[in-house]
């Protein structure tokens, strides 16, 4: 809400994907290859070729098809959308018009504390153009067709966005799903996550919004936010001084900060869609509907519910273990092995993450395996080793040699050679002896300092102890005292 | 039908084609004769027929997901009209400032 | 018969030549491609890699199934090196780094490629006379139009330049100037023979097509070339039947022949062309087919259907031809003004009503009343000829209503030239095979052709058919 006026916001994000050949054409491609170095007839729309579509680019839709919850299309075909511009280089692209793969989805993303859903109104295959560059010659346009034909899903989303902050939250929503799925890198700098924002608002008291503008060009995050901010700003001005909003497709000055109208003329986009007839309706199989429903990696909102309502973690638990899917994918493996979430949590959230940061690594990179944590996790728990001794020496031998054997490891360093009962009670007598105006606190009723006697015994035996040794000779030893 | 100016030009402009002179009046004639000979369709009940956007018998079978070898940088840019060692060239695109 | 000198089916020429047969076939070529020049059936001719090609099959042991197959291809089939223009400005100094798919088999199988056919702008005429190099000619009588658009192809196998050519059809550009020049002209199942390296006109009408003087030597292309290509996602992925063996095999078969009513019945239909198809009805009612009249009410409408769909899918097949990445360019100080100019300047006019045509029908506005019309009669159509085929083998009626037509006799009523293909666009328009044959002649000594359609995958029928009938 920017006072009393409500920002209306629909989305349409390009994916591209990271297959390794093109969509319709044979080609490779790869980011920041030399200029014209990864085209080919098809691509370049020489006479007399034809388009074949990839087969990967279905699979990868698919996968985002189902992770979106959408009506999957089964059978569908491609359209020809019709324009003249020097990147695209058939005169037109192909893309899908009527039979867009899937329709009616929603993806949650989260805002603060709360999750918000988003409706998706489709999602359609289509390809990328090759690229243009203005300002390098003053006298021409130089064309570089490497890009020429790189599959892009287009995902529209109903305008359920009310502000810059949900639009920032669910675009990276958006490229953590698709990184998440593996099927794109999702880099809003190199291009592979692109956005174009439609914006309107509705006025104080009323309830439709006003002249939707659409605002190309956003080039990262930041700038997504920043473009409706203004944009809304701009919007609110014109109405409260008693203007409209034209209908318009708007630029992003990143240096300026503001908006600016783009030239293009409305009436004369008549893209004369058709049915593509260079290829034959696709059909997708029973066999691999089913085989990517296996594939699919559960999602942010699944695990949230999951961490949150089933597992019972905290807020803060599941917000670590959803912020990195990977984390996540790790926290589960691990479950399998040992079903304690709370203590494999503990080593997650504490000496792992702190590895991780150390190194900066990510978990991908972590050396020791989610089965390894499950075992030093029930290590402590069982109190073969104490947590301290385990998180520290342990964690770190295991580090520098991730194929020992835990338990191995920790009769090589006699890590639980438990003193004896004797030296026990010499360590306690001498710690008991320390703290002479404590003990007689203890004895007036403040028996919390047990902790602390216990605490700096264990300190003393370098955790090499049966805690609960420690704690019966302590209590032995005070009882005596009286 | 007849074809006036304004659609003419409206197509015309779509279709990036420039039409002058006699030409231009022969065109208007000529398509309004097509349309007239293509109106005839007019005639068919089709109301409850599915149209045929594909004439093949068969499904899309794809392909898979293997680079072939690119098209020569040397060759792409020789092709074209005007190049130079890397990019192909076009004059600029009209009020590319405004852009 | 002939009036012309022409080469026998290839297996009998490598019979009666023996080893040295590519040379002398070559030769022969050669000297009648110079000899027929003023008909101007060829853009470029191919003279030393033909003759070098021949001297190595002549040295190769192993004979590969078309050993020194002299062909003609259609300037709008795509050949490795070679200059591809589809006869138009607007592709001036464009040469084709890779051959299609049909080429390259042909050329693996031990064909020689001797030259580019002369045709149609774009594959867009019924004579051939809308070509960036001047019309070709019909040799029966070089006032008359060959036919189009592959009309250089058709005058080539005619005059023995070539045993076969490569044409492509469009809605008749290889049955109808097969016709007028009193040769083979087969168009395949649509998705048979693959359209990659063919220069799209209207995507889901074009095949390419074969000329020949007979039908053993389309068999044998057919043998080599035909069958799925992975760059072309609308060729057929079932196997292809042994085309050779097929027309050997079947040919004492007896069929069950459907004459088209409407067709015999027309208004434009030339007298001599009715005497013919009432002889031939006759002819194979003694061999022993079964023929029966059968309507196809549609006819009518297919014509206006062809217009709307061919013309649309061509205006945005020909959007490519901008100058920006290959072929003509016009000087221009804007991208808007190169783009108009160099479309305006390189295209003829032929080519663009048709862009125009097609951008109408497809238009916002339009697009129902035109587009979606057509795409539903279309399937009308289909419906009903695949009706038609269950009871019928196959369908019978004249390839054109009428012999060649004087060069400039449609010059002010364009339109007018449409209706020429009103009996070829049947076959285009359902995606089914059709042939014609040279079985006919009219009073003033012009060819006539009649022609055969079977349903769609049944082209060995259709030529094991047709090589009956020229025994």
């Amino acid at each position: 809400m920017v006072g009393d006026w409500k920002p209306v916001i629909g989305l349409e994000i390009h994916i591209q994907l990271k297959t390794r050949s093109k969509n319709f054409s044979p080609e490779g491609y790869e980011y920041g290859a030399e200029p014209n170095t990864l085209t080919h007839p098809v691509s370049l729309a020489y006479p007399g070729t034809l388009p074949v579509v990839n087969k990967k680019v279905v699979e990868y839709a698919t996968l985002l098809a189902l992770a979106l919850n959408a009506e999957i299309r089964k059978t569908f075909h491609f359209s020809r959308k019709n324009y003249f511009y020097p990147d695209l280089p058939k005169g037109y692209q192909i893309t899908q018009y009527d039979t867009p793969i899937c329709e009616n989805g929603y993806l949650h993303f989260k805002i603060g504390k709360t999750w918000k859903k988003v409706r998706i109104l489709r999602v359609q295959i289509e390809e990328d153009t090759g690229k243009s560059i203005h300002d390098i010659d003053p006298f021409y346009t130089l064309l570089d067709f490497n890009r020429a034909g790189v599959p892009l899903l287009e995902l529209v989303t109903a305008p359920d966005i009310n502000s810059p902050e949900e639009a920032q939250a669910f675009l990276v929503a958006v490229r953590q799903l698709v990184r998440h799925l593996g099927i794109s890198d999702g880099n809003m700098e190199e291009g592979s996550l692109r956005c174009d924002a439609n914006i309107s608002l509705i006025p104080p008291g009323e309830d439709k919004p006003g002249n939707r503008v659409e605002v190309k060009n956003l080039n990262s995050f930041r700038f997504l936010r920043k473009a409706l901010e203004y944009e809304i700003e701009r919007q609110r001005q014109i109405y409260e001084s008693g203007g409209t909003v034209e209908r318009e497709t708007r630029g992003f000055d990143a240096v300026k900060g503001v908006t600016f109208p783009m030239r293009t003329k409305e009436e004369l986009h008549d893209y004369r869609y058709f049915p593509e007839p260079d290829m034959p309706p696709y059909e997708l199989s029973q066999e691999l509907l089913e085989g990517l429903k296996h594939k699919m990696p559960p999602l942010p909102f699944q695990l949230w519910k999951r961490y949150t309502e089933e597992l019972n973690l905290s807020e803060k638990e599941a917000e670590f273990l959803i912020e990195d899917l990977d984390i996540s994918r790790f926290f589960e493996e691990a479950l399998k092995s040992y079903n304690s979430p709370k203590s494999i949590l503990k080593w997650l959230m504490g000496p792992v993450r702190a590895s991780l940061n150390q190194n900066s690594i990510s978990i991908e990179q972590f050396p020791l395996s989610p089965q390894i944590i499950a075992k030093l996790a029930q290590i402590a728990d069982k109190e073969i080793v104490h947590f301290t001794v385990a998180s520290q020496k342990l964690f770190r031998e295991l580090l520098k040699d991730p194929s020992k054997d835990p338990e191995k490891l920790i009769k090589e360093l006699s890590l639980d050679q438990k003193a004896d009962d004797s030296s026990i009670e010499d360590v306690v007598r001498s710690v008991l002896q320390a703290f002479p105006e404590k003990i007689e606190q203890y004895h007036k009723g403040k028996t919390g300092l047990l902790g602390l006697f216990i605490g700096e015994s264990m300190k003393k035996l370098k955790g090499k102890a049966d805690p609960r040794k420690v704690k019966e000779t302590v209590l032995k030893l005070l009882n005596k005292e009286q | 039908m007849e074809i006036n100016d304004d659609l003419l030009d409206k197509l015309a402009f779509l279709a990036r084609l420039r039409f002058s002179g006699q030409d231009r009046e022969r065109l208007k004639q000529d398509m309004s004769q097509i349309i007239d000979l293509v109106n005839k369709l007019n005639e068919l009940n089709l109301d409850e027929v599915e149209p045929l956007t594909h004439i093949s018998q068969h499904l899309q079978e794809g392909r898979n997901d293997e680079p072939q070898n690119p098209l020569d940088k040397r060759i792409v840019l020789e092709n074209a009209p005007l190049s130079d060692s890397d990019y192909i060239k076009v004059p600029p695109v009209i009020n590319k400032s405004e852009e | 018969m002939s009036k012309f000198k022409t080469f026998p089916s290839l297996w009998r020429w490598l019979e009666e030549r023996g080893p040295k047969a590519p040379l002398s076939a070559v030769n022969i070529a050669l000297k009648r491609i110079e000899q027929f020049r003023d008909l101007n059936a060829f853009i470029d001719v191919w003279k030393e890699e033909a003759q070098q090609l021949a001297q190595q099959l002549v040295s190769e042991k192993r004979k590969k199934p078309l050993h020194g197959l002299i062909v003609g291809v259609k300037d709008n089939i795509a050949v490795a090196g070679k200059p591809l223009t589809a006869a138009s400005k607007i592709l001036q100094g464009y040469k084709s780094p890779f051959s299609a798919t049909v080429v390259e088999r042909l050329q693996e199988a031990g064909a020689i490629l001797i030259g580019r056919n002369n045709c149609d702008e774009f594959a867009m005429g019924s004579g051939n006379e809308y070509s960036y190099y001047g019309p070709a000619r019909n040799p029966y009588n070089p006032d008359l139009v060959p036919g189009g658009s592959s009309g250089g192809s058709a005058v080539a196998v005619a005059t023995g330049q070539v045993m076969v050519a490569l044409g492509s059809d469009t809605g008749g550009s290889v049955r109808q100037p097969a016709a007028y020049c009193g040769v083979i002209g087969y168009k395949p199942t649509y998705g048979l023979l693959s359209r990659y390296g063919l220069i799209a006109f209207a995507s889901s009408l074009d095949q390419i097509g074969i000329l020949a003087n007979n039908v053993e030597d389309i068999a044998a292309v057919m043998s080599v070339a035909a069958g799925k290509d992975p760059m072309d996602a609308t060729s057929t992925p079932s196997k292809t039947p042994n085309f050779v063996e097929e027309i050997i095999d079947s040919r004492q078969r007896k069929f069950k022949i459907g004459v088209i009513t409407e067709t015999v019945e027309h208004k434009d239909l030339h007298p001599d062309m009715a005497i013919a198809m009432e002889k031939w009805i006759s002819i194979l009612s003694k061999k022993g087919h079964e023929i029966e009249y059968v309507s196809l009410p549609l006819l009518d409408y297919l014509v206006p259907m062809y217009q709307i769909i061919a013309t649309a899918e061509a205006s945005a097949n020909l959007s490519r031809y901008d100058g920006v990445r290959y072929g003509y360019r016009a000087e221009a100080d804007t991208l808007e003004e190169m783009y108009i100019k160099t479309r305006t300047e390189g295209f003829g006019m032929e080519v663009k009503r048709r862009i125009m045509m097609g951008t109408f029908v497809l238009s916002s506005g339009f697009y129902d009343a035109y587009y979606m019309r057509a795409l539903k009669a279309r399937r009308l159509l289909v419906n009903y000829l695949n009706n038609l085929f269950k009871q019928y083998d196959l369908l019978m009626l004249p390839t054109t209503p009428a012999p060649a037509f004087p060069i400039g006799s449609f010059a002010q009523r364009p339109v007018e030239m449409y209706l020429v293909d009103v009996f070829t666009v049947i076959a285009n328009l359902a995606g089914t095979p059709a042939i014609s044959l040279p079985l006919a002649w009219s009073k003033d000594g012009l060819p006539l052709g009649i022609q055969f359609m079977s349903k769609a995958f049944d082209d060995a029928k259709l030529l094991s058919f047709s090589a009956s009938l020229f025994n």
